[in-house]
């Protein structure tokens, strides 16, 4: 099976991270640590584990800035055999723009697989907008695949919403995103990692691939107004410890004070 | 020139009203109103006809129910095909559907057909010189984006309950019409639907719940969640969906979209980010604690009382605290003293991995 896995590569979101002046997106306070977003990780291991089972091989790809190859060593290091990058002059925002970067790289793939949602966007728009313009069947929020017997197909369990799930077949080729769940990403060997360095990544220019145009723009990122009226505890940590202690006491959601 | 008309997008999968509708008419609302632009729906399904009788006279609109003949399930989504058709005889400027993973689809197939933006999760509407602002979460909730369609039609998914307002019958009537279609499965094929991992029961009859998020980090560090729980009365543990994942709670204790729903008395996040998929699981609580590293995190705009501290320190400092102490007067004797005497992970043994 021929497995095209797409990936994206963020800014941590463990890092301290502030809107841009411009608006367009965020930049990390400090120094800045870039990884695959969490859910493509489980989608190269889900393509891993197929590969294990069904053989054939796995490329990944990503549309981004030159510092995304970095994401690609790491996938190229955890056991895909093909890189392809698609360099962009910043991160791309528009999922029509990515989609349609990465069209043309998946004609001849058995298998898509991209994450359910990017963990910097969230929109899970990229993978079944990929499904719709190659004219492919799509699958979202997939926690179980299951290939068909030689190569016939593949039957996948997917997500609803409040836990309820799906079962479908789908002919191949196909476009199936990743829900987390089932995948826990295996960590490169230091041996993959270092010959992931000697291979050929191959590249693309965005800008010379015929895309359409933006149909969206962020105007500007904000901090979300708080819903509920927070108090935040100040002092020691034993001091906070003590101060929600005697609050739960209050509350009643501690047995009242001493024997 | 009339002008295009905002379009709202309902799956039907039984004889009522679909649950979305109130919430997508209160958006199509807010996007219509200074252009006073007409606002319609479709209703599809196999059966559809009912719920969208219901629709018209609920939200006093025009309805089309869309009838798509040989459906497996409604949550199906072979209806694309023939949604865009449909759509694009109506030329609509909007086309609005609910947020879940068969309005996400849609969104895409429509977005593509249609040539039209197509943005996700939209929980806010406003409005600047130049036009519609939309807003959606983005970064587990931590910001905010505000977004402009540059298309000239725009498909947008609407956050669950985001607009909800209360129906506004405009007292036409409102028209039904059928239109009959057949499926377009495109290479999918609808197996069966699998009912959702019950959750435990425990949950629904907690008092206090004490949740687990991936800042604690190693499995080990389960044992002080759940004494701090044992500390509370009539509480249980309940995870967010990394934990789960990770095999560090079964999936019936998960809280959010995907797992359970609870409302209890109170909620103590320990650890937890805040996402939206989360936090719908559980911002019925009473009274909201927080306790993470990051004062950023989202969950702290959730929250009734946040502690910005690291778990591994403060929840043998807090479990020292909860215990009975007459002989402490208040504010004094706090237990950071007494705190390293212990290994809190040695002596809380009992966190098990599955
Ligand atoms: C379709 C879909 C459905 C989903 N359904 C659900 C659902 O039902 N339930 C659910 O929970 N999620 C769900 N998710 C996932 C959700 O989007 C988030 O990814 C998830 O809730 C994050 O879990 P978390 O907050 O535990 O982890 P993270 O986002 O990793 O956050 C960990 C937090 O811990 C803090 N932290 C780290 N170390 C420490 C420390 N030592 N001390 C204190 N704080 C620390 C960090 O600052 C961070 O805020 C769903 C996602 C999708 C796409
Ligand atoms: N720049 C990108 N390069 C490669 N894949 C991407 C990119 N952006 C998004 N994707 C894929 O699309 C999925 C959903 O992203 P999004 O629609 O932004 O939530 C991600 O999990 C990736 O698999």
């Amino acid at each position: 099976m021929k497995i095209l896995v797409c990936i994206k590569q963020i800014l941590a979101p463990e890092s301290e991270l502030v809107p841009r002046a411009d608006g367009t997106g965020v930049r990390p306070t400090g120094p800045a640590e870039r990884r695959i977003s969490r859910y493509d990780a489980c989608a190269l291991e889900a393509a891993l584990q197929l590969r294990e089972r069904v053989g054939g091989r796995i490329r990944v790809v990503t549309v981004g800035p030159s510092a995304a190859v970095e994401a690609l060593h790491r996938a190229l290091g955890m056991g895909a055999d093909e890189a392809m990058h698609v360099v962009a002059a910043d991160d791309v925002d528009d999922p029509f723009i990515v989609a349609g970067a990465l069209a043309p790289a998946a004609e001849d793939d058995d298998l898509v697989l991209a994450g359910v949602m990017s963990e910097d966007l969230m929109q899970g728009a990229v993978g079944p907008i990929l499904a719709a313009l190659l004219g492919r069947p799509c699958a979202t929020a997939a926690v179980v695949l299951e290939p068909g017997p030689a190569g016939s197909g593949l039957t996948v369990e997917e997500e609803l919403e409040h836990g309820e799930r799906s079962l479908v077949a789908l002919a191949l080729p196909a476009v199936v995103t990743i829900q987390s769940g089932p995948w826990t990403p295996r960590y490169p060997s230091l041996s993959g990692l270092l010959k992931a360095r000697r291979q050929v990544v191959q590249t693309l220019e965005l800008a010379a691939l015929p895309v359409p145009g933006p149909r969206q723009r962020i105007l500007g990122l904000a901090a979300p107004p708080p819903i509920r009226r927070g108090r935040i505890l100040t002092g020691s940590a034993g001091d906070k410890a003590t101060q929600l202690v005697r609050l739960l006491r209050r509350q009643g959601f501690l047995p009242p004070e001493g024997p | 020139m009339t002008t295009p008309p905002v379009h709202l997008v309902l799956a039907s999968r039984d004889q009522r009203l679909p649950a979305a509708a109130e919430n997508l008419a209160a958006c199509a609302r807010a996007i219509a109103a200074p252009a006073a632009a007409p606002i319609r729906a479709v209703v599809a399904g196999a059966d559809p006809w009912a719920a969208a009788g219901e629709t018209a006279r609920h939200l006093g609109m025009p309805v089309t129910a869309l009838q798509i003949v040989d459906l497996a399930d409604p949550g199906d989504g072979a209806a694309g095909p023939a949604l865009a058709d449909f759509l694009n005889s109506q030329a609509p400027a909007w086309i609005l559907m609910e947020d879940t993973p068969l309005g996400r689809r849609w969104a895409a197939e429509l977005g593509v057909r249609l040539a039209a933006a197509c943005i996700i999760g939209v929980d806010a509407v406003n409005r600047d010189g130049a036009g519609v602002v939309l807003t959606r979460a983005v970064w587990g909730g931590k910001f905010r984006a505000a977004i402009r369609a540059e298309a000239e039609r725009t498909v947008a998914t609407v956050a669950s309950g985001a607009f909800v307002d209360r129906p506004e019958k405009t007292g036409e009537a409102a028209d039904v019409r059928l239109i009959r279609r057949r499926a377009d499965h495109g290479g999918r094929r609808h197996l069966r639907r699998i009912a959702a991992t019950a959750a435990d029961a425990c949950l629904g009859e907690a008092r206090a719940i004490v949740a687990a998020g991936n800042g604690i980090g190693e499995a080990d560090r389960l044992a002080l969640v759940r004494e701090l729980a044992q500390r509370l009365t009539g509480a249980a543990v309940a995870g967010s969906r990394p934990v789960c994942d990770r095999g560090w709670l079964p999936y019936s204790r998960q809280v959010g979209i995907t797992g359970a729903t609870v409302a209890p008395a109170l909620y103590i996040a320990c650890g937890i980010s805040g996402a939206a998929q989360h936090v719908a699981g559980m911002s019925g609580a009473e009274l909201v604690v927080a306790i993470n590293k990051d004062p950023r995190a989202a969950i702290f705009q959730h929250a009734d009382i946040g502690v910005v501290e690291d778990l591994a320190t403060f929840l043998p400092l807090l479990i020292e605290a909860c215990r009975p102490q007459k002989d402490s007067p208040e504010g004094f004797g706090t237990p950071s003293s007494r705190a390293p005497t212990r290994d809190p992970i040695q002596k809380a043994e009992g966190g098990r991995k599955t």
